[in-house]
């Protein structure tokens, strides 16, 4: 590549929704290793569709608006909407083509190992027809709802990416306008409908939608039906919550998502089966251009696939699960207060338990000695353990304030849901921070100790959800440190209104401070360059978009700084051009765990600066959102995340893929044989460490607090 | 100002140890917000500080304008106060006198309408506020002081000039080797100032124009004392304002809490600061509107003062006032006996002006305060009333400078009305009112002063008036017959044992007098032995 000008063009950086889209890529890529269990090639193939889905209702949905409203603004690689959408477009169809070739040899193999989705009426055994019949009529057709539609009646309101079924009847006697129906498919209906079957043979299984299309006369009695095919409708979802139009947020999260189930259609998926007269009537009645619409050549919503990847049996199409260990570095025996009052903790989940951090807000809820327990909640899991806990302190009589993310996109509802019951127990519950979303992951615990007060805090890279928390890579940090302490008090009024936004000590704050905090840091290791001295740049993040961070690594590159980074998806940073940015490398790691934990490192004259961070690079993060950059003090833990920075962030282990000037990524060429990615590493690391703890050699009966007096 | 405490026989190391167990707070009132600020004392008796919320409510900006405090200001005020007390709550602190001051400064002391506001706080919150005078602030300024004198960069025999200029007002304390050279407090605030003139715009030439002028008077006002005084002194800036200022500099605070800046980079910023609007200056440093607004005199005077005094580089301490009471609340004695020695210093330099007998003054000081070390075993004494009887003592008898005649009631005027550094209004109330009862007279209902005091405060006012009278029947004549006394505490008396003296009728005769009141209150027989 030419050396580029350094003067700001868009050459500088790549789009950010088509870098997205090539993470989707790298997704997918992961469901075309051969060598792979099929299952979890079949996994990556939903969440690559998964992916698709969320990135068509918000990104593509929010381009739409922009040129609905006339909104010219161009990307940071200098794209229009309309170039954007239309750059979107190829990317888009080209990976939905490849993922439906994959899908098809991935089925094909499955089949061959006695997994057999059945395809057609004509492929079933008679007593197989017999049970989906009574299946269809005793379950299925109940609880489904017709709808006739054209000729001047409404369009029923059909649900954001649900399946739905199009049905074109004959014409009406003494007419020859086709008549046409709808027909929802609930989401209470399990899409995958499994055969029964003998234990020797084959697991047949069959789609929802297909079981529908085989009598789809008995939904219409003394009707001919000449036509019943599948499709999808995504909404716009990029509706965001108008915080200054109602005076209880609550109510304006419920309008949001109402609003969500009636936003315009920004595609539909439609089986590429469909004639021509079905695809212009729903082109017609949905609103949707031709640019929109996609014929698929195979099922719709393939997301729902994730469900085959967990069916009993077939554990050898599957890659072994992975069960979380104890921490690595620190022995909980004595309760985490006391741990901790000893020494910080680090803990890098998966690889460790994410158990301690439930406990520690469970031992606040029943410690006598905690008076308050503050914590930022973003999206939390169905039964979250943590949110129970919080009630129970609550109604224990301690003072617990639990800010809930109402705005967290898609989980809105699951979080009025805990907020209500938060309430109702007894805590102090805000929604969030009006005209900014509350991301940063961090709780503390106020507790007197025999030597005074002492502040316990935990902060994270996820959210307290010990769901995610089993998939997700991620950091936790507990830490007693008097600065902290200070720092998250002073967070934690600012955010709960109980105070102006005070100076930190220790931690860094978006909006006010995250983005000028990183800048120093990096002139500084800029300036030591340019005196001479070593220096090193290792950053860890999902995404790297934001355009005053990306210009400052490039000085930095340019004043001989080494930076080496890890994005996982989105990167607008180009790397490796003399003269711009040779000095940088970008690395992307995509395997079994999502990579979802932002660390930092600055060389700093060998006295290195080791961050963690709910915040990406991005400006949503660094501008519209409450985050926190938190360092990290504890040597032993500053080592361990050095160490990880340096797998994370050097080519080469499967599974990373390395950014190219020209905006591809390449995978490792010449795989050494028995060469483990970064994460079957890392879970070496700690099955090691865990094989080399001694083993218990003698137990100690816990006895309850009070003995009961004799006699 | 409430200054007796309970007459108990508790031990009085209890008040200490709680402050060490339970962490204390202290809640300032100020003109542009409610400060909080929380800390406990580790075993090494180090403050650490836990909490320092604080919210921008504007008193000032109704009391400079009206006169008076809004009811919408009062309940904004109401409205902070309660989330203080629930983060008072999560740190374990108790609403209680021993761990909790709540204090208000220049707005509430000047507002029209302060009983009202004091009550409808009261009402509302429960907590009682303690309206500071400027001696109090004073008092306050020179704690937070206390922990660099002695300390590089001032060293021990340097000088150096604390200003802190607040939204109401101007403090100013003057330090030389290790005492208070002088105390200023001015009605020259940066709120005040930019109210005054709100009519001409903030960024009117006019508008700086007068600003410039007002400035350069308060600088002459404030540098004035220290014309032809040899002694350089250093500049030390705190308060809210400068601190902001630091912030939006992007300083970060060493550990002592005290930052080197220089001068030019402080004019640098004004500068910037002179060409911003209010709202830039939100957007760009995230200030508080207020701030954004009275940011600039502050700036100005700071700077035309470091011009003034030649200095090229200020320091700026993130210490104030709340810091100082919440090191007065948690006991700090080291600090405490420092600046007891000020106040005393301060006595004993208006006792020389007005030509008192110094020998006499000591001699009976040391003796009232000998004699009520020894009641100490049954009594409480504050620090604060030692300190009144301390001064009292000292200055009981400077009335003779402007008569000889009724000279205990000189001496209450002149000491009610001068300018002693350390004693608050209310305290120097007292040391007047314990001098005019030196004499003859008893306490009196027809005494204003006296009666105006609640009964705690009246009791405690009346010991210090009797151990004064008994202490003064040993050195009558003024010869210094008795050099030395030893007390012994009984159950029934308080024996006076004088070595050297062979007569004591003169003594006796005094104690006849003057003692009776002392017996009376303390159920003590006054004996004397040889």
């Amino acid at each position: 590549m030419s050396k580029l000008s350094l003067k700001q063009d868009s050459g500088r950086y790549f789009s950010r929704e088509l870098s997205w889209l090539d993470f989707d890529r790298r997704v997918f890529e992961e469901a075309e290793v051969t060598s792979a269990p099929l299952l979890e090639r079949l996994k990556f193939l939903a969440i690559t569709a998964s992916n698709l889905d969320e990135f068509f209702m918000v990104r593509v949905g929010g381009l739409r608006l922009l040129i609905d409203e006339g909104v010219n603004i161009t990307d940071l690689a200098g794209l229009s909407p309309e170039a954007q959408l239309a750059a979107i477009d190829i990317k888009a169809r080209t990976l939905l083509s490849a993922v439906y070739r994959q899908l098809d040899e991935i089925e094909r193999d499955l089949a061959a190992h006695g997994l057999v989705r059945v395809r057609s009426k004509e492929d079933l055994e008679p007593e197989e027809v017999s049970y989906l019949h009574d299946h269809f009529v005793g379950a299925i057709a109940p609880v489904l709802a017709p709808a006739a539609v054209g000729g001047g009646r409404a369009f029923p309101r059909l649900a954001n990416l649900g399946l739905n079924l199009a049905v074109r009847l004959a014409p009406a006697e003494r007419s020859r306008t086709p008549r046409y129906a709808v027909v929802p498919l609930p989401a209470v209906l399990d899409r995958h409908v499994v055969l029964p079957t003998h234990p020797d043979k084959a697991v047949r299984h069959l789609l929802l939608d297909d079981v529908v299309s085989f009598w789809p006369e008995e939904l219409f009695p003394g009707e001919t039906v000449q036509e019943c095919v599948a499709f999808r409708i995504t909404r716009n979802g990029d509706i965001t919550v108008d915080e200054d139009a109602g005076e209880d947020l609550s109510e304006d999260i419920w309008r949001v998502l109402q609003s969500r189930k009636s936003s315009p259609c920004v595609r539909l998926e439609l089986d590429g089966r469909a004639s021509e007269l079905m695809q212009a009537f729903l082109q017609r009645e949905l609103s949707v251009q031709a640019r929109d619409m996609f014929l698929t050549p195979g099922p719709t919503g393939l997301a729902t696939f994730m469900r085959l990847t967990s069916l009993p049996g077939f554990d050898d199409l599957r890659r072994p699960s992975w069960t979380p260990l104890p921490p690595m570095n620190a022995d909980l025996r004595d309760g985490m207060f006391k741990t901790m009052a000893r020494k910080d903790i680090l803990l890098v989940h998966p690889y460790e338990d994410f158990a301690p951090v439930v406990r520690f807000i469970e031992e606040a809820a029943e410690d006598d000695k905690v008076l308050a327990i503050k914590i930022t909640l973003y999206r939390t899991s169905r039964t979250s353990p943590i949110v129970a806990a919080l009630a129970k302190a609550a109604r224990h009589g301690k003072s617990v304030t639990a800010l809930v993310e109402l705005k967290a996109r898609f989980d809105e509802e699951r979080n009025m849901i805990d907020a209500e019951a938060l309430l109702e127990a007894g805590v102090q519950v805000l929604y969030g921070v009006k005209g900014l979303k509350t991301h940063s992951k961090v709780c503390l615990v106020i507790r007197r100790d025999g030597d005074g007060i002492r502040r316990y805090m935990h902060f994270g890279t996820g959210n307290y959800n010990e769901g995610t928390a089993r998939i997700y890579s991620d950091v936790s940090y507990f830490t007693c440190h008097p600065d902290y302490g200070q720092d998250a008090s002073a967070f934690f009024n600012a955010i709960t209104g109980y105070s102006t936004l005070r100076q930190f000590r220790q931690l860094s704050m978006s909006p006010v401070a995250i983005r000028q905090r990183l800048l120093e840091l990096i002139e500084d290791e800029i300036a030591r360059s340019r005196s001479g001295q070593r220096s090193l740049i290792m950053v860890k993040v999902n995404s790297l978009s934001d355009r005053r961070l990306i210009d400052a690594l490039y000085n930095a590159s340019q004043a001989g700084v080494k930076v080496m980074l890890n994005v996982r998806g989105i990167c607008c940073l180009r790397p490796g051009v003399p003269g711009l940015s040779e000095n940088i490398s970008v690395v992307s790691i995509v395997d079994g765990f999502l990579e979802h934990a932002r660390i930092m490192y600055f060389h700093h004259g060998g006295k290195p600066n080791v961050f963690i961070s709910s915040a990406d690079w991005m400006p949503r993060n660094l501008d519209r959102r409450v985050e926190l950059l938190v360092p990290v003090i504890d040597q032993q833990a500053q080592k361990r995340l050095i160490d990880m920075l340096r797998l994370y962030c050097t080519p080469g282990p499967p599974k990373s893929r390395v950014l190219q000037p020209d905006g591809t990524w390449l995978s490792p060429q010449g795989k050494k044989a028995g060469a483990q990615s970064v994460q079957e590493q890392l879970c070496a690391e700690a099955e090691g460490v865990h094989a080399r703890r001694p083993s218990i050699a003698s137990f100690e009966p816990v006895k309850p607090k009070k003995q009961k007096r004799e006699g | 100002m409430k200054t007796t405490p309970k007459n108990t026989l508790k031990p009085k190391r209890a008040r200490v140890n709680r402050a060490r167990v339970n962490p204390v707070a202290v809640i300032e009132i100020g003109s542009a917000s409610v400060r909080m600020i929380i800390g406990q004392v580790d075993e090494q008796r180090q403050l650490h500080i836990l909490d320092k919320p604080e919210q921008n409510v504007s008193l000032g900006a109704d009391c400079f304008k009206t006169g008076a405090i809004g009811s919408e200001t009062m309940t904004e005020c109401i409205r902070a106060l309660n989330t203080f007390k629930i983060i008072l709550a999560e740190n374990g602190v108790p609403v209680h006198p021993s761990s909790l001051l709540v204090v208000a400064t220049n707005a509430v002391r000047e507002a029209a309408n302060r009983e009202a506001f004091l009550d409808r706080v009261f009402i509302a919150t429960g907590l009682e506020v303690r309206v500071l005078d400027a001696q109090d602030t004073g008092r306050c300024m020179f704690l937070s002081t206390l922990p660099y004198i002695g300390r590089k960069p001032f060293g021990s025999n340097g000088a150096v000039l604390c200003v802190e200029m607040g939204a109401g007002g101007t403090d100013v304390l003057a330090v030389e080797k290790g005492r208070v050279r002088f105390f200023q407090s001015h009605h020259f605030g940066a709120l005040r100032l930019v109210q005054q003139d709100e009519g001409l715009g903030l960024e009117s030439v006019q508008f700086r124009e007068i600003m410039d002028t007002q400035v350069g008077r308060m600088v002459e006002q404030v540098h004035g004392p220290l014309q032809g005084v040899r002694k350089k002194f250093e500049l030390m800036l705190s308060g809210g304002l400068i601190r902001d200022a630091m912030r939006a500099l992007r300083k970060d605070w060493p550990a002592d809490g005290l930052l080197a800046v220089p001068t030019t980079e402080l004019e640098g910023f004004l500068k910037d600061v002179l060409a911003s609007t209010p709202d830039q200056l939100v957007r760009n440093f995230r200030f508080s509107y207020q701030v954004a607004e009275t940011l600039a005199p502050a700036l100005m005077t700071y700077t035309s003062l470091a011009r003034r005094m030649g200095r090229k580089t200020v320091y700026v301490t993130n210490q104030g006032m709340r810091e100082g009471l919440l090191a007065e609340l948690v006991g700090r004695n080291v600090n405490y006996k420092v600046f007891h020695n000020q106040v005393i210093d301060a006595a004993l330099a208006l006792g020389r002006h007005y030509c008192f007998d110094e020998q006499h003054a000591k001699l009976v000081t040391d003796l009232a305060m000998q004699i009520a070390k020894v009641l100490s075993a049954l009594h409480t004494f504050s620090r604060s009333s030692l300190l009144v009887l301390h001064v009292a003592g000292l200055l009981h008898e400077i009335g003779l400078y402007v008569s000889n005649r009724s000279h205990h009631l000189h001496s209450q005027y002149l000491i009610q009305n001068s300018d002693l550094f350390g004693l608050s209004e209310s305290e120097k109330t007292l040391a007047a009112c314990v001098a005019r009862y030196h004499r003859h007279a008893r306490p009196a209902f027809n005494d204003q002063e006296f009666n105006g005091l609640d009964r705690e405060e009246r009791l405690q006012l009346a010991k210090l008036i009797a151990i004064l009278r008994l202490a003064d029947c040993f050195d009558r004549t003024h010869s210094r017959r008795v050099e030395k006394v030893e007390l012994e505490l009984t159950e029934t008396s308080l024996v006076f044992r004088i070595p050297n003296v062979r007569d004591l009728s003169l003594e006796r005769l005094a104690v006849t007098h003057k003692g009776a009141f002392f017996t009376e209150l303390f159920g003590l027989e006054i004996v004397l032995k040889h």
